[in-house]
């Protein structure tokens, strides 16, 4: 359980019994601010699937999908070669790596990116990222039922590594990822088990529908940096609801992307895990 | 710097006898002035000879003491509520006399006030004080019935709510935590009940509380922006007496009598909450097994050994507990406060105080992954202040305070047999903090008086700490390790207070004064209403003391003989080393605290009008406010100033109690305030299939403005001197027009389609009416 958890856990409880609070819908006229270019890059271990994505910032309200960036010149660099990236002919701002590159662990890469026409003033944005060591030794995953929070709970068996760890846990159906969005991801530190077995610490809690028994559950668990835990964390909290008795003031995400860009430039290694999701009645929290 | 230490110290063993000294020809009248009917003293009282067209007042103890040229005064002994009592003293030697006031009876007339006697607000050079007595508290309308000390407070001219329902609150727009809340002189660390929507203090055991926005006197430090000085009742010395109620929320019971007639007396005072009984009547299954309550208790004896010498012991404990079947919280203060008056001689009043205090909060799982979080603060702290009327023209205090402080700022294991937490902990943290202070109040001529003193500050970090070593973004570099009774860190404080009065006529003058204090602890808390799981953290040799500068002006003016009471104050304030916290703070059991906290400047300004009225079948007060409050700290906002949280220009209270008769009393409060400051976003983008918010600069946008009107009426049974059980009902709307004011906009995605993003926001109290019972015996 980490920090999230147990003031989310606080906050319902303690909020939802006392309080007559409403919530309503309203209408507020937001400023603009000029256009940023936004960049999504990253390097796995995985074969094909390795991208850049290029798009733009847009109006709070505007309310479509973001507008991709063209024609850019790409170049990711190792600690051997560089390398150029094609731009994909049917997704507009989508970069691609040749299939067979793979990041490898404890590698350091740099990004170069030339823009064709200027985005708030630059063409040339940059960025450095390392890709870090798997840590764990997996022993095993299970998934259980929780009957009080009506969900399914990931728990993992693991001998943590003495270092300072940072983790995050995508959960796969079937071969289909369910965690296909960003805000879905959980991020740990080791904070609470640095060094230890794990003890089936729980690392994903999914909603009824996203799992079925009979399913076969696959948990990919990557060792990410400090700054990209960092990073995944302050997305999650923007984009949670505020509220006042804990909620720190509203912050701009932090970036590792030069001259203005916004995003992130990450690799990581991952390690999958599957197992067999059984009846509800016969797991045990 | 020891050394001033040490020569107060001397001073405080010498003063006796050098203060029996008499000047020549002149004699001391001194003594204590109580309620006739209770026995409790009456601090504040105003001694008025008329003969010499001055006076005095009585200190926090109910204490006085004047000397006069020998020969015969009329002398006026009055204090707000009471009938005066005018004596012919033939003052030919040193005399002691005690004064016993009764209580006027307060609903059925306008009560005549001698006028002059009553006009010490124009001549004290005290100035930026408000004073509210616990009768004043309950006649305001109040959130589901629960008389509430601190929103009381709230509508002072210069205060402000964090949040709505908050027991939080700003004074000329400080933070929360710079504000020292004590309860019979010991420090309150957190005064929120049930997250804060009621404030720790049970209006029934209180007897009166002061404000003090920013000008403390010399006497208090440690904080910032405001003193709220809370005394709880001594407790009937003549005769056993009961009083309680039957609320929305909770139920009270005070008792109190005497231990020894018209020697001692008891107060007991409890109060329980009930809201888990409601939760029980829910349907949802996930409701009714919670358990959720607050309670507190405070007691206090005293007992007067003989005329010299009194003894005041008082506690207070309370508690939150929120508990489900594997869930559970609970947070509390607990304070103890021992006290002894001695009164050396005619001329000198001394009070030494023992306190300890304490704030914890734990909260757990129960089942198998169980854990267990626990965070303490205590402290201990002796305290000797002496008051020496040195002659009619000059009274002068000094004293000194030491407090120990013991953090724990946070610990965290596993308990249940599958706990995947081992243990993080961070390590506890100790303090030292004294003070020593020299005040004198002396009077010019019958125009002018002149406040002015130093309180000297010392604060000490101790060992065993573990201290680390930041980079520019906070980043822990290295540590160094201080071993067991280390004094690794000292600050200093210099902190004059400084204030003037000019008496323009009887009824109205000119005050001016300057005030400096310091703050070597503060709040880890960034959120706007604040919550009980938040730690408190001193300063060390990673963040300096903050420190603040205020000065103010202003006019008083009374009216139709004293019975309006008018002020207008304009204050600037400037705080050095100014705390905020870095974007994305995690302040919850991080061992790298220190590394999350900026430092910089904060500043404000502001005009406040005051009319009030404290008697008569009309009265209360009407209050607006004109104020701003910015912050400067590098690395936030692009270290561009940025309104603070509490920035709210347009306050406006308005606060009227009507007695219509004997029996029934009308209470009316409207509040207005501009719409509290907030970060907006101006843009979004997309990353990983998530549509991200990016932002204004900090606090550029405001919520809507906020307003309120509150109702109450309360019925009264009639008096009857053959009945001792006194019935009343009071029945009081909160948000009578039902006004939607936000506590918080929140811009969100639906869940649909992810790329369709709205603005929502949240309210809390709609109208609430509320019904209470209270009985009196």
């Amino acid at each position: 359980m980490n920090k999230i958890n147990i003031k989310t856990l606080i906050i319902i409880l303690t909020l939802a019994s006392i309080i007559s609070s409403c919530t309503e819908r309203i209408d507020i006229k937001l400023d603009s601010d000029r256009q940023r270019l936004v960049v999504e890059a990253i390097i796995t271990d995985i074969p094909g699937n390795q991208y850049v994505k290029l798009t733009k910032t847009a109006d709070y309200f505007s309310n479509k999908p973001p507008e991709g960036v063209s024609n850019a010149v790409i170049k990711i660099k190792t600690s051997y070669n560089t390398i150029t990236l094609n731009e994909n002919d049917s997704i507009k701002g989508f970069y691609e790596f040749p299939f067979e590159f793979v990041g490898v662990q404890g590698s350091d890469y740099s990004l170069d990116i030339n823009l064709d026409s200027e985005i708030a003033g630059q063409t040339n944005f940059t960025a450095n990222t390392k890709m870090p060591y798997l840590s764990d030794d997996v022993d095993s995953i299970q998934v259980v039922w929780n009957p009080r929070f009506e969900a399914w709970v990931i728990r993992l068996f693991a001998l943590d590594p003495p270092s300072e760890d940072y983790y995050m846990f995508n959960g796969i159906r079937n071969g289909v990822l369910i965690t296909d969005s960003i805000h879905k991801v959980n991020i740990a530190n080791d904070n609470f088990f640095n060094g230890n077995y794990t003890k089936g610490v729980a690392v994903l809690v999914l909603d009824d529908y996203e799992l079925e028994p009979g399913d076969t559950f696959t948990l990919a668990l990557s060792n990410i940096t400090k700054d990209y835990a960092a990073f995944v964390n302050e997305i999650q909290t923007e984009i949670q609801a505020n509220e006042p008795l804990f909620s720190g003031p509203p912050a701009n995400i932090s970036t590792n992307i030069s001259n203005g860009a916004i995003g992130w430039f990450t690799a990581y290694p991952t390690f999958f895990s599957s197992t067999m999701v059984k009846e509800k009645a016969e797991t045990k929290l | 710097m020891q050394r001033i230490f040490l020569i107060l110290l001397i001073l405080a063993a010498v003063f006796p006898a050098q203060a029996s000294k008499e000047p020549k020809g002149k004699f001391t009248l001194s003594g204590f002035v109580k309620d006739a009917d209770n026995g409790e003293m009456l601090p504040g009282a105003t001694i008025y000879v008329k003969e010499v067209k001055a006076g005095a007042a009585t200190n926090t103890y109910g204490f006085y003491s004047i000397s006069l040229e020998p020969g015969t005064y009329h002398i006026i002994f009055s204090f707000v509520g009471y009938a005066n009592i005018e004596k012919t003293i033939d003052l030919n030697n040193n005399r002691s006399l005690n004064i016993n006031l009764k209580p006027s009876t307060e609903y059925l007339s306008e009560i005549e006030i001698t006028g002059k006697a009553k006009n010490d607000n124009i001549t004290q050079a005290q100035m930026s004080v408000n004073k509210i007595d616990s009768k004043t508290i309950q006649a305001i309308p109040a959130l589901m019935g629960e008389v509430d000390l601190i929103k009381a407070l709230q509508l002072l001219p210069g205060v402000k709510f964090a949040a709505e329902g908050s027991s939080g609150f700003s004074v000329r727009g400080g933070s929360p935590d710079q504000n020292l809340v004590l309860l019979d002189e010991a420090t309150v660390y957190n005064a929120g009940h049930l997250m804060g929507f009621f404030s720790v203090f049970n209006n029934d055991a209180v007897k009166n509380v002061e404000l003090y926005k920013g000008d403390l006197p010399a006497k208090y430090g440690g904080r910032l922006s405001s003193l709220v000085d809370v005394r709880m009742k001594d407790g009937n010395k003549k005769e056993f007496h009961g009083n309680g109620g039957i609320g929305l929320i909770s139920s009270r019971l005070t008792l109190e009598g005497p231990i020894v007639q018209n020697k001692g007396s008891f107060m007991v005072s409890g109060r329980r909450s009930y809201a888990d009984l409601f939760l029980k009547l829910s349907s949802k299954e996930e409701l009714k097994n919670n358990i959720l309550y607050f309670y507190d208790l405070n007691t206090k004896m005293n007992y007067n050994l003989n005329q010299n010498n009194h003894l005041f012991i008082s506690g207070y404990f309370g508690k939150d507990v929120f508990k489900n079947k594997e869930f559970g919280m609970n947070w509390g203060n607990a304070t103890g406060t021992a006290r002894w008056n001695h009164v050396f001689n005619d001329k000198l009043f001394s009070n030494f105080t023992f306190i300890a205090s304490n704030f914890s909060y734990n909260l757990g799982l129960t089942n198998e992954h169980g854990f267990d979080w626990t965070s303490n603060l205590t402290d201990y702290n002796l305290k000797g202040d002496f008051n020496w009327y040195l002659n009619s023209n000059n009274t002068i205090s000094f004293g000194f305070s030491s407090i120990y402080h013991d953090f724990f700022p946070g610990e965290i294991k596993g308990t249940g047999t599958e706990s995947f937490i081992t243990e993080y902990g961070l390590p506890n943290n100790y303090a030292l903090e004294n003070g020593v202070y020299i005040t004198n109040v002396q009077k010019i001529g019958s125009l002018i008086s002149l406040k002015y003193g130093l309180r000297i500050s010392m604060f000490n970090n101790i060992g065993p700490n573990t201290v680390f070593n930041y980079d520019s973004i906070g980043q822990p570099l290295d540590s160094t390790v201080y071993g067991k009774g280390d004094f690794y860190n000292t600050y200093f404080g210099f902190e004059p207070r400084l204030g003037a009065v000019f008496r323009l006529n009887e009824s109205s003058s000119v005050k001016a004064s300057y005030s400096r204090n310091y703050q070597y602890l503060q709040q880890a808390q960034n959120s706007t209403a604040g919550s009980p799981l938040s730690i408190w953290f001193s300063s060390s040799p990673n963040i300096k003391p903050q420190y603040s500068d205020q000065f103010a002006l202003a006019y008083f003016r009374n009216f139709e003989n004293n019975k309006f009471e008018g002020s207008i104050e304009a204050y600037y304030k400037d705080i050095k080393n100014a705390i905020d916290f870095r974007d994305h703070a995690e302040l919850l059991l991080n061992k790298y605290i220190e590394g999350e906290i900026l430092t910089g400047r904060a500043y404000g300004y502001g005009i406040e009008f005051l009319l009030r009225k404290n008697s008569g079948k009309l009265n209360g007060w009407v209050s607006y406010t004109y104020s701003r409050t910015y912050r400067q700290i590098d690395g936030i906002n692009s270290g561009v100033a940025y309104r603070a949280p509490y920035d709210r220009p347009h306050d406006i209270s308005v606060v009227l109690n009507y007695n219509l008769n004997e029996q029934i009393s009308l209470g009316l409060t409207w509040v207005y305030l501009t719409g509290q400051p907030i970060t907006f976003p101006v843009g979004r983008f997309v990353y990983g299939n998530t549509v991200v918010p990016f932002y204004s600069g900090r606090n550029d946008y405001r919520m809507p403005d906020y307003h309120r009107l509150d109702l109450s009426v309360t019925w009264r049974e009639k008096l009857n001197p053959g009945k001792k059980w006194h019935n009343e009902f009071n029945f009081s709307i909160y948000n009578a027009y039902n006004r939607k004011n936000a506590w918080i906009i929140n811009f969100q995605s639906d869940t649909k389609d992810p790329s369709i993003t709205y603005a929502e926001m949240t309210y809390l109290f709609g109208i609430i009416p509320s019904f209470t019972y209270n009985f009196k015996f």
